[in-house]
């Protein structure tokens, strides 16, 4: 059998409201999705493991990590305001921004582009943000939102690492 | 030392350690009174209790120490120790009282959720949206809620916040994720009929409100698909009126927008209903199907599946099930033909994970291709 690509999904609605993206992931038959409903876990899983495709909800819970619950409780203690799946982006892709700072424990292997986020955010409203992290890649969770979202945005993820890297 | 100071002292300290043994024992008490749930909501607010014993007790302790410093060395009086004794159990026994009344009605549920609104309320004055802990916890107290009342209150304390949320000025129309999951967690172990109705209203509510203020918005997706899960629970129910309710608020989101979402839930319903042997609900769900999708005729797969996708259902059923639902295939006109519709909704199924749908589809697919040699044209009614 074909190595699947690993794909990392960190949304808290993975497992029960947004389940039903993932079914056409798993249908595929070419990624091994691993899901984080939290900041904490994204961190965690990317410390541990190596990943070709990571996807990020901006409006995640913390988790049980203090020093995620911090900046969660600093920012109002509301999904909407923290934002933490943007400062989980800084901290993953090590910018001078980042709340929460790696430092060596970085993986190196995490670079913008492969990464994609997915969610009730425009592109236009993360656009400054994203810039500056360097993701180009966005999709949006709207009224009316495919099945096949997740699969289209881990695709285009998985091509332009593929196009940068010279892996065609 | 004299025998004046001494005994000042001592009066002194034990009135002071009455005081506190008071302050810190009647939260206790109360705490200890009042049911698990609420306690548990209370302390996580950390707002009654500890505000008491942490500010209130300094203060009163230096009350104490001024009077006593101010009738020792102001006054230049010998206390009167048994006076000053019962003045001062007097005293401490009515405070105590007053905070144990206080502190109870803190704890009664009613009060609770009343501040917990309130606090909702002055959160979307200031921001657009309440605190995510204070509706945790109302949904906390409405999971509990023991009795049918309870759960109504809750319900329409939520109800308020949602049109409070939805009629500030910065509404973006993504801003109810943590209130509707918090009413279908209330409504998912809910058996009132009246309660779940109620629930199914804010739900509508919610996409009805997003509809008028004309946004593609994530609350509005989220409140469908918690109404295809809470239709499901709903299926399983005796009483047949909440799945209809659930139905008829899909027909009038469906009209509105959100087509796609929209009609999946109604095929869920009308499947499950089928399984548990509730024809006419199921027959309402097929009907509504029809309803949806005769507005976007000619039909492609896409627009197609949820709808050919439950017609396989009552088709597998045979009899007066495949009668009833090849009525109404009969007359919807898909494009380019019936056969590549059925092709494609199966597609649509399996990627979908919705398997026994896929599989009747094929199913379907070939039994309608024999009879009718694959024209694509509309098959008899005993197909």
């Amino acid at each position: 059998m074909t190595q699947k690509y690993r794909v990392l999904w960190v949304e808290d609605g993975a497992r029960y409201d947004l389940a039903h993206l993932a079914a056409p992931v798993y249908m595929d038959g070419k990624y091994d999705l691993v899901i984080a409903e939290d900041a904490s876990a994204g961190m965690a899983v990317v410390l541990m493991d190596r990943f070709d495709v990571i996807i990020v909800d901006i409006r995640i819970p913390p988790g049980d990590e203090p020093n995620w619950i911090k900046l969660y409780q600093g920012n109002g203690t509301e999904k909407i305001a923290a934002r933490l799946g943007l400062s989980l982006l800084y901290t993953f892709l090590g910018h001078p921004d980042a709340k929460i700072d790696l430092g060596s424990r970085r993986p190196a292997w995490i670079t913008p582009a492969r990464v994609g986020v997915l969610t009730v955010e425009s592109q236009l409203e993360l656009h400054d943000d994203l810039t500056k992290l360097g993701i180009t890649i966005h999709g949006h969770k709207r009224a009316e939102t495919s099945d096949e979202i997740l699969l289209e945005l881990i695709q285009r993820v998985l091509d332009q690492a593929n196009h940068l890297s010279g892996g065609g | 030392m004299s025998d004046a100071l001494a005994t000042w002292i001592g009066v002194y300290l034990q009135v002071s350690i009455s005081f506190l043994v008071f302050w810190v024992g009647v939260p206790a008490l109360s705490q200890a009174l009042a049911p698990d749930d609420i306690r548990r909501i209370v302390n996580r607010r950390r707002t009654i209790t500890v505000n008491s014993i942490i500010f209130g007790g300094p203060v009163i302790y230096a009350l104490i120490s001024i009077l006593f410093v101010w009738i020792k060395y102001a006054n230049n009086q010998i206390l009167d120790v048994a006076q000053w004794i019962l003045d001062v159990a007097i005293t401490a026994t009515i405070l105590g009282c007053s905070l144990l009344f206080i502190l109870l009605k803190a704890y009664q549920k009613d009060a609770l959720l009343a501040r917990l609104k309130k606090d909702c309320i002055r959160r979307i004055k200031s921001n657009g949206y309440p605190e995510d802990q204070a509706i945790e916890d109302i949904r906390d107290l409405g999971e509990q809620g023991d009795t049918r009342g309870e759960k109504i209150q809750v319900l329409e304390i939520f109800d308020g916040i949602v049109a409070k949320v939805q009629a500030h000025p910065s509404y973006d129309g993504r801003r109810l994720e943590k209130i509707t999951e918090a009413i279908e967690f209330a409504l998912q172990t809910e058996t009132e009929v009246d309660s779940f109705v109620r629930g199914v209203h804010i739900l509508k509510s919610i996409i009805s409100n997003s509809q008028k203020l004309k946004l593609d918005s994530a609350d509005r997706g989220r409140a469908l698909r918690a109404l295809q899960r809470l239709g499901a629970i709903a299926c399983v129910m005796d009483n047949e009126r909440p799945v209809r309710t659930v139905l008829d608020a899909v027909e009038f989101v469906g009209q509105n927008g959100t087509f796609s979402e929209a009609t999946l839930v109604a095929f869920e319903l009308g499947v499950a209903s089928l399984k548990h042997g509730k024809f006419l609900v199921a027959v309402q769900a097929l009907n509504k199907l029809e309803t949806l999708t005769s507005a976007k005729e000619p039909l492609d797969a896409k627009n197609a599946a949820a709808y050919l996708g439950l017609v396989a259902h009552f088709w597998a059923r045979g009899g007066s099930a495949r009668q009833r639902a090849f009525a109404g295939l009969k007359g919807m006109k898909l494009k380019p033909t019936r056969q590549s519709c059925l092709k494609g909704a199966q597609k649509i199924h399996y990627r979908a994970t919705r398997f026994e749908t896929a599989d009747l589809l094929t199913k379907m697919a070939v039994a309608l291709g024999q009879k009718s040699g694959e024209t694509g044209t509309a098959t008899s009614q005993t197909a």
